[in-house]
């Protein structure tokens, strides 16, 4: 069935298929650090130890959401406790939300939110679970995991022994999906490993006496959790049923895309030092991990590697989501091509993206297009786990995040140096959330860094290039219309709130457009099977789109 | 008139050349190559086609090891006499030492009395066949030794445990050891035949007797740690290195050893403990920075093993293994000009070493760069040794990359049948399998891959 909605009936002369790829390189990324003017003043208190509990090391996950509906992405900063007590005191651990006033100025507005939270925070991730219009927010954690019901009037409420989700291992993250295509979204939590304050064991170098953080081979792993919405605000693990609960991992973090084109989400984990997951949604409410049968468990090196956090987008325009994920110095950031099928291959080297990044260690990740010309660049958030591993190794603790530039033709370039002097901030970066804080189409990015300020970064690339923003709302399908495939011209993206690495960007689906003016078409898909097209939009504009009825 | 004719006589070349033969014997006779081979060789350029002078001085120049000299004098000798039997069997065992073993073969078996007379000379015929593969016809010679008492049959054993012929090693030192005078030496042989026969149990139990019946060696104690190392029983193998090292503090392999076994176990911190004690009692040891710096890659600490490599390198010229542990040191630093510098430096100086092409093709590909370059140098590396499992890989996993999926199959086969344990051929097989549509074999490839990968999940040390 194709409805089409004429929002400006004249077809254009621009296709975007069409679009020149550039001559002389993509066009110039810029981004400029605005959180201090911004009043975006969270430091993120990961209360570092002499016994280096693997905790501290982990936590900076954010979500960026529109909590008050006055469409300007708000940004929610999760934080670390003490240890061992794992409590929110002093103040300083409490999770913090800054509401978006416009103009690239935020207010704290925690407290009368009431998400300060409890507990060692790790991972956030928001969606409108129960359809009312309101976006809601899950916040990870070790030991406890948290559901915050957005109560449409400025605050939450914690309904987390309500919903049924409560959790006693360590989670690092949550993601938000409609695995049944029912119109509500279920709940994947992604779970590292067995950890508690009395497992400290020595690691590092002990004939010097120099402490490191734990290879995760000293933890047992664990299985993820899955979460049925029954639509009555409450969930059922179906963890064992759906086939979930039979692979152990490390989790580390999870993207969805439908990346065999069946009209069922699919679900990617990265683990930590062990083959990742790509749990393959059969229809019928269960799953198949099929990641070493697609190609997708591990780089062609054959070597398990430190996976972090991931995008699960199409970064070469065909149509179809490949996967990019972080991962520590000396195993380059993988990039898993989409070859349809069924089957990934390790596009790596070919992209360049390998010699790129193999001195680089990353946490946050995003696939978005920063310049507006049509094709999605990469964006990390960069840092080593361990504090200590300029003693070891050549490798940084503290780096500069990175952004990599599409050429267009299935390579990246590394434009981080042109990127502004501040960007060259090398600090101990973790999570990262992207969305356009001020509507002017471009594509910013907040970043969270341990012991020190997070980073607001302000996309202050050219204006030469057009854009479009896509607000869904679902009728049939879940509210948010995660789970939406869109089509412009050659472009393909869709609707998902995890990216990167613990951390969520609810904030629309962008598209860059190059120098295109209108868009002759726009295709969705949405979850409930409905395809809507659009014909004759207008660039540079943040478009609402309501699927029809039927 | 008298004297003027004894004058004469005396004067005369070949008197003069039987003199030099008299002395150069009488030196051979004491020991003293060098002045005995002047004297010949003076001999030689008065009568040039002197037989015995040659004959001296062949033997004397195989005593030297001067192997070439000594093919060139008896070829001399044997162009003039063919017939002569002792230098068929000098040229013989020459041809051995040169590893001509064919041509070697066919002249001792040519003189089969001459070499029946003397152990030596049938350990000679012996490894001969031992190198062409005639393994059956070695074992038979050595049996030759059986009338000629322990000391010959010792001799036998020796030969057959260098030839490999561990069977026969065994069952020729077991056949003495009621008469072999020197018990201790007896036992700590057998047990070592035992130990590369991989009979780890039995090697043990020879090395107690050998320990119940009072030898107190220190070497008995180190082989008697590995035996139970390799039984996986590593407390008892720590306590008899320990008994070793108290028996003979200041020798370095004992610390060199227990060293090495903790790297095996990944407990690199020990091991790195023991290494900084070889160095104390061998402060210029090659071998022992090498281990250390094992020790501290193992750690984690490339920093400091890539100081330690350096070292081991500078103090061993002819110690591969450092340089290639430097190279990789400085791989995994980023250094990767100085690491092509120690690769190309390692390519230089030890040629036909087919590891120092395989780590820097490696490396190049890792890098992303000099693709060609670096096939080349992993293709080098397999013409030189094709059993290089991991060449074989980086190659095969090139290859898939670049959709060369046929000459890729052929390398990643290769790779898994040298290591059938790597689980990352298993992996990449998959994939080629896949990409050619063979899709049981790529399931069962991806079997053997979980299998694998459980195997090194159980059995790795948390460290």
């Amino acid at each position: 069935m194709v409805v089409t909605v004429g929002i400006g009936s004249l077809a254009t002369a621009i296709l975007l298929a069409q679009l020149p790829r550039p001559a002389t390189g993509p066009a110039p990324i810029r981004f400029r650090n605005v959180a201090a003017n911004a009043g975006v003043d969270f430091v993120l208190e990961n209360n570092p130890t002499a016994e280096k509990h693997l905790i501290e090391t982990m936590p900076g996950g954010i979500a960026v959401f529109d909590y008050d509906g006055d469409g300007l992405p708000d940004i929610f900063f999760t934080n670390g406790a003490s240890v061992p007590s794992l409590e929110k005191s002093p103040p300083r651990f409490h999770n913090r939300l800054f509401r978006n006033l416009g103009g690239m100025k935020f207010k704290d507005v925690t407290e009368e939110a009431g998400l300060a939270g409890a507990g060692y925070s790790i991972g956030a991730s928001a969606a409108d679970y129960d359809n009312d219009g309101h976006v809601d927010l899950f916040v990870a954690g070790v030991h406890a995991n948290h559901l915050y019901r957005n109560l449409g009037n400025g605050k939450f409420e914690d309904v987390t022994a309500k919903a049924g989700i409560g959790s006693a291992v360590w989670s690092i993250t949550g993601g938000w999906f409609d695995y049944d295509n029912d119109g509500l979204l279920d709940l994947f939590v992604v779970n590292y490993v067995k950890w508690s304050p009395e497992i400290a064991p020595f690691c590092g170098d002990p004939v010097r006496k120099i402490r490191a953080y734990c290879h995760p081979r000293f933890f047992d792993g664990l299985p993820n959790t899955l979460y049925h919405n029954r639509g009555d605000g409450t969930f059922e693990d179906v963890t064992e049923r759906a086939g979930i609960a039979a692979q152990m991992g490390k989790g580390m973090s999870v993207a969805f895309a439908d990346y065999d084109d069946d009209g069922f989400t699919d679900v990617f984990v990265t683990n930590d030092q062990l083959p990742n997951f790509l749990f393959h949604n059969l229809g019928n409410g269960k799953f198949a991990e099929v990641a070493l049968e697609a190609g997708a468990a591990l780089p062609d090196s054959g070597r398990n590697i430190s996976g972090m956090g991931v995008d699960f987008r199409d970064y070469d325009n065909d149509g179809r989501p490949d996967i990019v994920f972080t991962t520590l110095a000396g195993e380059t950031f993988p990039l898993f091509h989409n070859h349809g099928n069924g089957e990934f291959r390790d596009f790596t080297y070919r992209s360049r993206i390998g010699p790129l990044t193999n001195q680089r260690s990353g946490w946050g990740i995003g696939l978005f297009d920063f310049n507006n010309d049509g094709w999605k660049d990469l964006f990390t958030a960069n840092s080593h786990v361990n504090d200590t591993v300029e003693i070891f190794e050549a490798a940084k603790y503290k780096l500069a995040n990175s952004i990599f530039a599409n050429a267009g033709d299935g390579t990246f370039r590394d434009v981080s140096s042109g990127a502004g002097p501040d960007f060259q901030l090398a600090r101990a970066h973790r999570g990262a959330a992207f969305a356009d804080f001020n509507n002017d189409g471009k594509i910013d990015v907040v970043v969270s860094a341990l012991g020190e300020p997070a980073e607001l970064w302000q996309n202050v690339s050219a204006d030469d290039n057009s854009w479009l923003i896509l607000k869904l709302r679902g009728t049939r399908s879940n509210r948010d219309g995660i789970g939406a495939r869109i089509r412009i011209g050659n472009q393909y993206n869709h609707m998902t709130t995890n990216v990167g690495y613990a951390s969520s960007s609810h904030a629309g689906v962008h598209f860059g457009l190059g120098k295109a003016k209108q868009v002759d078409r726009i295709e969705i898909r949405w979850p409930s099977g409905i395809v809507q097209a659009l014909t004759g939009i207008r660039a540079n504009q943040v478009l609402q789109i309501t699927e029809p009825a039927k | 008139m008298l004297l003027c004719l004894l004058l004469l006589w005396l004067q005369n070349p070949a008197t003069l050349a039987r003199e030099h033969v008299k002395q150069g014997f009488e030196l051979s006779q004491k020991g003293d190559l060098q002045s005995a081979n002047a004297h010949l060789e003076a001999a030689l350029k008065l009568e040039p086609n002197d037989v015995e002078a040659l004959y001296y001085l062949a033997v004397n120049q195989y005593r030297l090891e001067q192997f070439a000299r000594a093919k060139t004098s008896s070829e001399r000798i044997l162009a003039a006499k063919p017939e002569m039997k002792p230098a068929i069997l000098l040229l013989g065992a020459v041809l051995e030492k040169l590893k001509d073993y064919r041509r070697a073969t066919r002249l001792l078996e040519s003189v089969p009395d001459l070499v029946r007379q003397q152990p030596e000379w049938i350990a000679v015929l012996a490894r001969c066949y031992y190198h062409s593969d005639l393994v059956e016809k070695g074992r038979a010679t050595l049996d030759w030794l059986l009338p000629a008492g322990p000391a010959a049959i010792f001799l036998g054993a020796e030969t057959a445990a260098q030839s490999g012929d561990l069977g026969t090693a065994q069952r020729l030192f077991e056949s003495i050891r009621s008469t072999y005078p020197d018990r201790a030496q007896l036992g700590y042989e057998l047990a070592m035949v035992q130990y590369q026969a991989k009979l780890f149990a039995e090697s043990q139990a020879t090395l107690q007797q050998l320990t119940a019946a009072g030898t107190r060696e220190s070497r008995v104690y180190n082989l008697l740690s590995w035996c139970y190392h390799r039984q996986n029983r590593l407390p008892e193998a720590l306590a008899a290195m320990k008994q070793a090292i108290e028996l003979a503090p200041a020798a370095e392999t004992n610390y060199d050893h227990l060293a090495q076994m903790l790297i095996e176990e990944g407990r690199y911190a020990d091991a790195n403990e023991a290494a900084e004690k070889a160095l104390v009692v061998a402060p210029t040891s090659s071998a022992a920075y090498l281990l250390r710096g094992r020790s501290e890659a193992g750690i984690g600490n490339f920093k400091l093993a890539l100081q330690s490599y350096a070292r081991a390198a500078e103090l061993g010229p002819a110690n591969a293994d450092a340089l290639l542990g430097l190279g990789m040191a400085q791989q995994k630093l980023f250094q990767f000009r100085e690491a092509a510098s120690s690769f190309e430096n390692g390519i230089a100086r030890f040629r036909g070493n087919a590891l120092f092409y395989q780590a820097y093709g490696r490396m190049l590909l890792d890098n992303g760069s000099e693709e060609a370059r670096a096939v080349s140098l992993l293709e080098k590396a397999l013409a030189l040794d094709d059993q290089l499992g991991d060449a074989h890989y980086e190659l095969g996993k090139y290859l898939l990359g670049q959709d060369k999926v046929q000459p890729a199959l052929a390398h990643l086969e290769a790779a898994a049948k040298l290591d059938p344990r790597d689980s990352r051929a298993a992996l990449a097989l998959a994939g080629a399998y896949r990409r050619l549509g063979r899709n049981a074999e790529a399931g069962e490839q991806l079997r053997k891959f979980k299998e694998l990968e459980a195997l090194k999940n159980s059995s790795a040390p948390p460290q």
